[in-house]
């Protein structure tokens, strides 16, 4: 096997991304080669699968030299089961963007293909970085790429919409970096696992947790730093929204996995109460929001807030579980049922932005008081959308229910009026998505003109591979979560001891 | 035995799947075939299942097919758990389906989605195939959402209905209510057993220390999360207050009423209490919770039936108000007696839906009983099994509703406190209201004279649809004779197993000796004078009367209230959005601040003017205050 399977999986799509942007004739040529890069790196980051040996929780396929000497620096990368689950996520939702969007034509598609790659490989790279600044690289070079794809390819309102999600995301980023440079002056190293071993005071941890974590909960985004997503998913093109919606997100949920739970675990433990009212809000406060909404595209992402509040929710109970029963199993259960909500909803909310996004091609309007009856025009697109309505409010059979399941097992078991609460998504998230099925895909349609096509063939193939994974995932679980296990139960251990001493 | 059990849910669900995505390849009346037979086989083997069951009680089956989820400790299987109880539901429901399939293919021949319409009971009768047989909580709740999900699409089949999608909205919300209370109570239930499994549950009951659990509002912890978990079967089994969904998921086709709401899945909330019975047999205020509930359901719901003119509808509030007995008898701990009844309500209610279909067909999807009147010359054999339906559903002796309806009230009188004596009188109340509204709607569509149009247009449907009526008459009649198995009934030995019995023909003297009769006449008495003779009685004009038959037809007001709650979060929700989420959060601080910086920015470049003089007066100004600061200080 080689060695630098991880540099190539990040570097590859870079250079190939960055040779694309000098071709832009052929647009036949130029979609193959897309879907070839992409179709690659799919292959790659499933044979990393595949020789990856879950029972091992320590990083594998490591690589690690030196990059900037003085400052202690590495291009350090590996993987845990954690991350090897998010590059696939993420090689899976690029490849199936590359499809998608070879039904496009839109201007300077050459340039619009070479942001995805390079934001495909960057995401690889935030995922297998294991040097703290080598990840803010990758984490703050992400938001280039996403940036013009908002701000070249959006909508109407796309240059607002894109400054706000950079100055915003970036005003996170400023804290991140501090932490990492205030962890480094004590520590002297940026190495993940000597972030590990650290050990500070309760008023540091304190302190960097929060900084950290308000970096995270931006990029998350957590109640009350939400409001940049609706805005940015209503501007950015189709593929842009499942992007957004599908892997920057999770990287956010990443962050919170990889560089704040385990390293300043004191700092959450006291602080706890505050994240987890905030989850709380989102997924109770955010989903009602989700109900009112007109617009197809900003009630998905309210939801997709609401499903990230279920995410941070199962990050943060464990330190109530900790405190009230210290059983590792419990924590490990939650922290599963997080990671099993992070990889659902990518593929959920992916396909629901590429059915509205073909709904809002053909009908020309993403707002729900001007389509009805797409059942009748768009049969594939309705039942689809209806699937992936039902598997967004958490139907069993469907991997979301797996996650939801978890997560609201563990958090009966931190607080009764947790579990209650965290439940009520039940009722929420029926409340907005089959309403929305209601006015949207049922009924009589209001325009009635003959020539809307319903999804073609490489469409019906996006789709029916997405509800396909969506439910091996719902129906079979045991796979991922043994995946995962060996890793977070040494996570786990980490942070028990962490706390204990 | 594991291969048969196997195959039973996986051929209904390859029929489902096979159906569902053929596309053209099969045509409608063979992809109806296809999906009959194979639940047909279906039917034989669980048959084959049940009858090992009919000597030996003590025989459980139970495995798990594969592991769903594990971590540590935590197992969350999909298998099966076949005892007496499982099985016969198994045959209760693969039966009904069966019967169900065969109507369908005469009744939706015409239909332009047939084979969606046909891949759907498919899969509806996989789920709760899937709810029956499992062997921990976590797969009955699959199940329960399966069932659910389906009946939501069912209901919503004609999709270009504005008044179907709307019920079928509601059916989903209303039953999202219940389901977040039903897992929290399996939340609970794990929590205190550390397991979703039903036999280590079940063993691990008497162990289990119920003062070392946390007890909420001064109920102990079992109790509580059977309450939950009996709230989620409310809305499912649709026991006031959330039964307002199922009168109006009657805008599905009508074989699917027969099937999935009256004879099967709103059983499933029956079946769930019966399935951990162990649990409920030890809880006092849950149960006597749920026999309240059950016996005002069963009284108040009824009576809305005998003002209602939809005959799908009438039916429909019957079948709450028969639940409603179901589920007294689970509250006064007679698990079987409640099974009994389900048992015997699943065909006769099956009947009397696909009989109200064989009439709405005949009369070209006319459903107002008003204008019905005189079918029964022109539909003899409809007439027959209506007929038929009806006496069972009364109770009329020797039916088989007389032998399980008898036998709820009986076991009401066997604890003496006055809960289980009020709610005696209300379901004896409720019988005599049952023949009320059975015999009104038997006389006013069979009897008398026919209200709109020509009667001689009218016709006996085909072979097809009529067939399934004939053998779910017989079996309304047969049903009540398997009587010695339920009495027997081992439902994990709890609950009541002491019922009085002491041979059929004791138990026949017996009931038709009981006030149920007299009730059941009366009520016929009175259906007969004032709907068939058209006997105008005085008493009908007080005031009174006429204010409780306006509260009865105003259905309680419980839909108002449900459409002012869901009006009242959506204007909640619209505040949020405006007032907080884009108000304050967005406008104020997100865009706010950055606005507040640029304008203090422009202030600033306001000053700086190019003008000399300006700045040779702020320089002179600045040394001043330095100087006048510095002086101070000296000093």
């Amino acid at each position: 096997m080689n060695i630098n399977i991880l540099s190539l999986l990040i570097w590859l799509p870079i250079f190939s991304g960055l040779l694309l942007l000098f071709y832009n004739r052929k647009i036949k040529y130029i979609n193959l080669y897309n879907i070839f890069i992409n179709a690659l790196i799919f292959v790659f980051s499933v044979l990393l699968l595949k020789n990856f040996n879950h029972a091992i929780a320590d990083f594998q396929f490591v690589e690690n030299i030196q990059w900037i000497e003085y400052l202690n620096i590495n291009y350090y990368l590996g993987v845990d089961a954690i991350s090897i689950l998010l590059i696939l996520l993420n090689s899976i939702i690029f490849l199936i963007v590359a499809f998608y969007n070879s039904t496009l034509t839109i201007k300077k598609q050459n340039h619009y293909y070479a942001s995805f790659l390079i934001a495909n490989g960057l995401t690889i790279g935030v995922f297998s970085a294991l040097d703290a600044i080598l990840f803010y690289v990758f984490f703050e070079a992400l938001l280039i790429p996403m940036f013009l794809i908002i701000g070249i390819w959006g909508g109407p309102n796309r240059i607002y919409a894109a400054i706000k999600f950079f100055i915003y995301t970036f005003l996170g980023s400023v804290l991140l970096l501090i932490s990492f440079i205030y962890i480094n002056s004590t520590i002297h190293s940026f190495n993940v696992n000597s972030f590990y071993d650290a050990h500070f005071s309760l008023a540091e941890q304190e302190w960097l947790f929060i900084a950290m974590a308000i970096a995270f909960a931006i990029k998350i985004p957590m109640f009350p730093f939400h409001t940049w997503l609706p805005d940015a998913h209503v501007e950015a093109p189709t593929s842009g929204s499942v992007i957004l919606a599908a892997i920057l997100l999770k990287v956010g949920a990443y962050g919170f996995l990889r560089y704040v739970i385990p390293v300043v675990p004191m700092g959450a433990l006291s602080l706890d109460i505050y994240f987890i009212i905030l989850s709380l809000i989102a997924i109770v406060y955010v989903g009602m929001i989700a109900i009112v909404q007109d617009d197809m595209k900003k009630l998905i992402a309210y939801s997709s807030i609401s499903h990230m509040g279920f995410v941070t929710l199962g990050f943060f109970i464990i330190f109530q579980l900790f405190s009230n029963t210290s059983i590792k199993e419990d924590i490990v259960i939650s922290l599963s049922g997080s990671m099993y909500q992070i990889i659902s909803h990518g593929f959920i909310s992916a396909a629901l932005f590429i059915c509205v996004g073909s709904i809002y091609d053909r009908y020309k309007t993403k707002k729900i008081s001007e389509i009805s009856g797409i059942l009748n025009q768009m049969p594939i697109y309705g039942w689809f959308f209806v699937f992936f309505a039902l598997a967004n409010c958490g139907m069993p059979g469907t991997s979301s229910f797996v996650g939801e399941l978890l997560i609201i097992i563990s958090s009966f078991k931190a607080n009764f009026i947790y579990s209650i609460l965290a439940s009520g998504t039940l009722v929420i998230s029926a409340a907005y998505s089959m309403w929305l099925v209601k006015r949207v895909i049922y009924g009589e349609s209001q325009i009635n003109i003959n020539n809307y096509i319903d999804a073609n063939k490489r469409e019906t193939i996006i789709l029916f591979t997405l509800s396909l994974i969506v439910l091996i995932l719902g129906i079979y679980p045991d796979y991922m979560i043994t995946f995962m296990n060996a890793t977070l139960v040494n996570m786990v251990d980490n942070i028990i001891i962490k706390i204990s001493i | 035995m594991q291969t048969i059990l196997f195959l039973i849910p996986i051929l209904v669900l390859a029929s489902s799947i096979i159906i569902g995505l053929s596309g053209n390849i099969i045509n409608n009346f063979y992809s109806g075939l296809i999906s009959t037979i194979l639940v047909f086989i279906s039917f034989g083997l669980s048959l084959v299942i049940c009858s090992s069951f009919y000597f030996d009680n003590s025989v459980i089956l139970y495995e798990d097919f594969y592991n769903w989820i594990s971590i540590d400790n935590l197992h969350i299987t999909i298998g099966y758990l076949i005892d007496k109880l499982s099985s016969i539901m198994l045959v209760v429901v693969l039966f009904i389906s069966l019967v169900v399939h065969i109507y369908s293919i005469g009744y939706m021949k015409d239909e332009k989605d047939f084979k969606r319409f046909f891949s759907y009971i498919a899969l509806f009768t996989f789920s709760m195939l899937l709810l029956v047989m499992s062997n921990n909580l976590i797969q009955l709740f699959i199940g329960w959402e399966g069932v659910g999900l389906i009946s939501y699409l069912l209901i919503g089949y004609w999709h270009n209905k504005e008044s179907a999608i709307k019920a079928n909205l509601k059916a989903f919300l209303i039953n999202r209510i219940g389901d977040m209370f039903f897992i929290l109570g399996i939340v609970m239930i794990y929590s205190a057993f550390d397991s979703f499994d039903f036999k280590t549950i079940f063993t691990n009951i008497d162990s289990i220390d119920l003062n070392n659990l946390e007890s909420y509002f001064g109920l102990n912890y079992i109790d509580f999360s059977c309450l939950f978990l009996f709230i989620g079967a409310m809305a499912k089994s649709a026991q006031i207050p959330l039964h307002v969904w199922l009168p109006d998921s009657m805008e599905g086709p009508t074989p699917i009423s027969a099937l999935i709401h009256a004879a099967t899945m709103v059983t499933a909330g029956i079946f769930m209490v019966a399935r951990l019975s162990p649990l409920y047999a030890t809880t006092d205020f849950t149960s006597d919770f749920i026999l309240i509930i059950g016996a005002s359901t069963a009284l108040f719901i009824g009576v809305i039936a005998i003002f209602e003119n939809d005959i799908k509808k009438v039916i429909a509030y019957s079948t709450i108000s028969q639940l409603g007995y179901m589920v007294a008898a689970l509250g006064i701990s007679a698990y079987s007696v409640s099974f009994f009844h389900l048992f015997t309500h699943a065909f006769f209610k099956a009947l009397l839906f696909l009989c109200a279909g064989s009439i709405i067909m005949s009369l070209h999807h006319n459903q107002n009983i008003q204008n019905m009147g005189g079918l029964k010359s022109r539909l003899p054999v409809t007439y027959i099994c209506f007929l038929i339906g009806t006496l069972s559903i009364i109770g009329f002796p020797l039916t088989s509703g007389f032998f399980s309806k008898d036998l709820i009230l009986e076991v009401m009188l066997y604890e003496n406190n006055t809960i289980s004596y009020i709610a005696y009188f209300m379901l004896l109340t409720g019988a005599l209201v049952t023949s009320i509204y059975s015999f009104r709607l038997l006389f006013l569509v069979f009897f008398g004279k026919f209200k709109s149009g020509n009667i001689e247009d009218i016709v006996e449907q085909s072979t097809l649809i009529l067939a399934p009526l004939i053998i779910l008459s017989l079996l309304s009649l047969s049903a009540g004779y398997f009587i010695n198995i339920f009495i027997e009934l081992p439902i994990f030995m709890y609950g009541i197993n002491n019922i009085n019995y002491d041979g059929l023909l004791n138990f026949i003297i017996h009931g038709v000796l009981s006030p149920a009769s007299v009730a059941l006449i009366v009520g016929f008495y009175f259906a007969k004078r004032i709907y068939k003779d058209d006997t105008k009685y005085k008493i009908f004009e007080v005031k009174i009367i006429k204010i409780f038959k306006q509260i009865i037809s105003s259905k309680y007001k419980f839909d108002e209230f449900f459409i002012l709650s869901a009006h009242k979060m959506v204007n909640l929700s619209n505040y949020f959005s405006k007032k907080f989420d884009i108000a304050l959060i967005d406008s104020f601080i997100v865009n706010g601040l950055p606005l507040k910086i640029n304008n203090f920015s422009r202030k600033l470049r306001n000053s700086s003017t190019g003008y000399l003089y300006h700045y040779a007066f702020s320089i002179v100004f600045s040394l001043v205050v330095i100087f006048g600061i510095i002086l101070v200080r000296v000093l």
